[in-house]
């Protein structure tokens, strides 16, 4: 119970601050030091350190957490038609994600996005999903494997369940011990494309995204370490909290077995 | 016979991600944006992109063993032979750390594993471009571009995503495998704990073999980043500079490299399987 509070404050706190507005006028002098009411100082453009670090967090929970939730959506689909689908068909779609699961999912996100030149939304969004699903496919498709061959499956599906039903009722909510750690790895990953991109030179250094901070902070690490130390406590902070929501003990899915059985 | 199958469906792959780069970096900048509703590509760009050729002659080329040129004019495969012996020194220090993270993983006392575990999950949490910036600024900080520190905090850096990959598996199967029937008969014999580790590490090794290609996969996205960061020439470096650059020839080699080496590595990760499949453990 404490645990879904903690979750739905973050949430919360992660949507307010995904659309609050940040003054981008100069308000203070560019790195100004950290004192008692500018706990970590002005950045470079003469924000409030504090005040961006939790704007782009917000925002970079709330737009990985979005590409993470798609992500895993696609990667359902596609793993419950690996797993649905047999012979020549299944081989077919086996080796097409493979052929996408052979190379890093950066070198694909940096490919696609070179080739495109395309900073929109959607176009992350795009590659993200290109890059990500067969290798959340297949960690999905293992275990809805292991799953179906459980005991309490064949006893659905003795009980004449249809497989779409086996699927809704049983199958995927007790996949959700694998779907949420893969979550918090897609979350990741999501968070980590803006400031590859970054890499790659194509960065606004003005944007309020975590991946550009990281990448802001590499840039003044001598003359400023606190904006790259403060950037990774903020993912340490996002991480923490996802880290509550996907423990396996917070989900039981003793619950569907149970009512099969 | 099965192997034989295996060795073609992987190289059947490595030639389908081949085929996928070249289509990606050819075809999508010329009519596919304007069907995706993405913005207009810049000119320039497309026109250096769209180079006068076709996947087939591509292929052809490859089958005599050219990989093309850069956008410098030097064959593809002097640059990527020269990079590749530039980073083989760091790739194998780096995963002879990895192997020593296995070896301390498993010694581990169990308490430990459980928190083992955890960090090295934040750790793959974090963008694995983290580690080369802290590594940077170690550097600033003591000066210490062009000496010995500079090629340590390398190896460090492209050893660490890898190795917390490794760990969490590691802790992982080393806790399973503790609580299993060989474990706990052993321990009936009166084996001490360090002996039924060192029993066990062999199945331990083997079902971490069975995932090689992630660690591959870990370990190249960690060379892509760490190099170029900390201003290494090599295999990483020569690819983020192949994708900024757009150069079609070098970025499609690199592309056949990788996916040979990923799918080898599956292969071997299959081999492994099917030897646990039959274990005891």
């Amino acid at each position: 119970m404490v645990r879904a509070a903690t979750l739905a404050a973050a949430l919360m706190i992660g949507l307010t601050l995904a659309v609050a507005p940040l003054n981008p006028a100069t308000l203070h002098q560019p790195w100004e030091a950290p004192r008692l009411n500018l706990l970590l100082g002005a950045d470079e453009f003469g924000r409030n350190a504090l005040l961006v670090l939790m704007v782009a967090s917000g925002r970079s929970l709330a737009s990985g957490g979005l590409l993470a939730s798609l992500a895993i959506l696609v990667a359902l689909v596609f793993a419950a038609a690996m797993v649905r689908v047999r012979g020549t068909a299944a081989t077919l779609i086996t080796q097409a994600l493979v052929v996408v699961e052979s190379i890093p999912v950066f070198v694909w996100i940096l490919i696609i996005f070179v080739a495109t030149r395309e900073r929109l939304t959607s176009g992350i969004t795009i590659l993200f999903l290109i890059a990500v699903t067969p290798f959340a496919a297949n960690i999905l498709r293992g275990e809805f494997l292991r799953l179906l061959d459980q005991p309490f499956i064949h006893v659905a599906r003795m009980a004449g369940m249809s497989w779409s039903r086996i699927m809704l009722r049983h199958v995927l909510p007790n996949a959700s011990s694998v779907a949420l750690p893969l979550f918090a790895q897609l979350l990741g990953l999501g968070l980590a494309i803006p400031g590859a991109i970054g890499i790659l030179g194509f960065t606004n250094r003005t944007d309020l995204d975590l991946g550009v901070m990281l990448f802001r902070g590499k840039e003044n690490v001598v003359d400023h370490p606190l904006l790259l130390i403060s950037t990774i406590g903020g993912i340490l902070l996002i991480y923490a909290c996802i880290l509550q929501v996907t423990r396996r003990e917070n989900w039981s899915p003793e619950v569907t077995q149970t009512r099969a059985g | 016979m099965r192997l034989a199958r295996e060795a073609g469906l992987a190289l059947a792959s490595a030639f389908g991600s081949y085929a996928l780069a070249f289509w990606l970096m050819q075809i999508l900048p010329d009519s596919a944006i304007a069907t995706l509703g993405f913005g207009a590509a810049d000119a320039e760009v497309r026109a250096g992109l769209i180079q006068d050729r076709s996947l087939w002659a591509g292929v052809g080329g490859l089958l005599q063993g050219d990989l093309g040129t850069t956008l410098d004019g030097t064959p593809v495969t002097a640059e990527l032979g020269g990079a590749l012996l530039a980073s083989l020194p760091r790739l194998a220090a780096a995963i002879a750390l990895v192997l020593a993270t296995i070896g301390t993983v498993c010694a581990a006392p169990r308490p430990a594993l459980a928190f083992i575990a955890r960090a090295s999950g934040f750790l793959l949490f974090v963008p694995p471009f983290v580690f080369p910036f802290f590594g940077l600024a170690l550097l600033l900080q003591f000066s210490a571009i062009d000496t010995p520190l500079q090629a340590v905090l390398t190896i460090a850096c492209l050893a660490l995503p890898p190795a917390a990959l490794v760990a969490a598996q590691a802790a992982g199967i080393m806790a399973r495998y503790l609580e299993s029937a060989f474990a706990i008969s052993v321990r009936a014999r009166g084996a001490s704990l360090a002996r039924q580790r060192w029993l066990l590490l062999p199945a331990v090794g083997l079902e971490l073999l069975s995932t090689l290609e992630k660690l591959l996969i870990g370990l190249l996205t960690s060379l892509l980043f760490v190099e170029p960061i900390l201003g290494q020439s090599g295999f990483g470096a020569l690819l983020l500079r192949a994708i900024r650059r757009s150069d079609l020839d070098l970025c499609l080699a690199i592309v056949l490299f990788l996916a040979l080496l990923v799918n080898t590595g599956r292969l071997v990760g299959n081999a492994a399987r099917e030897r646990l499949g039959g274990s005891t453990w």
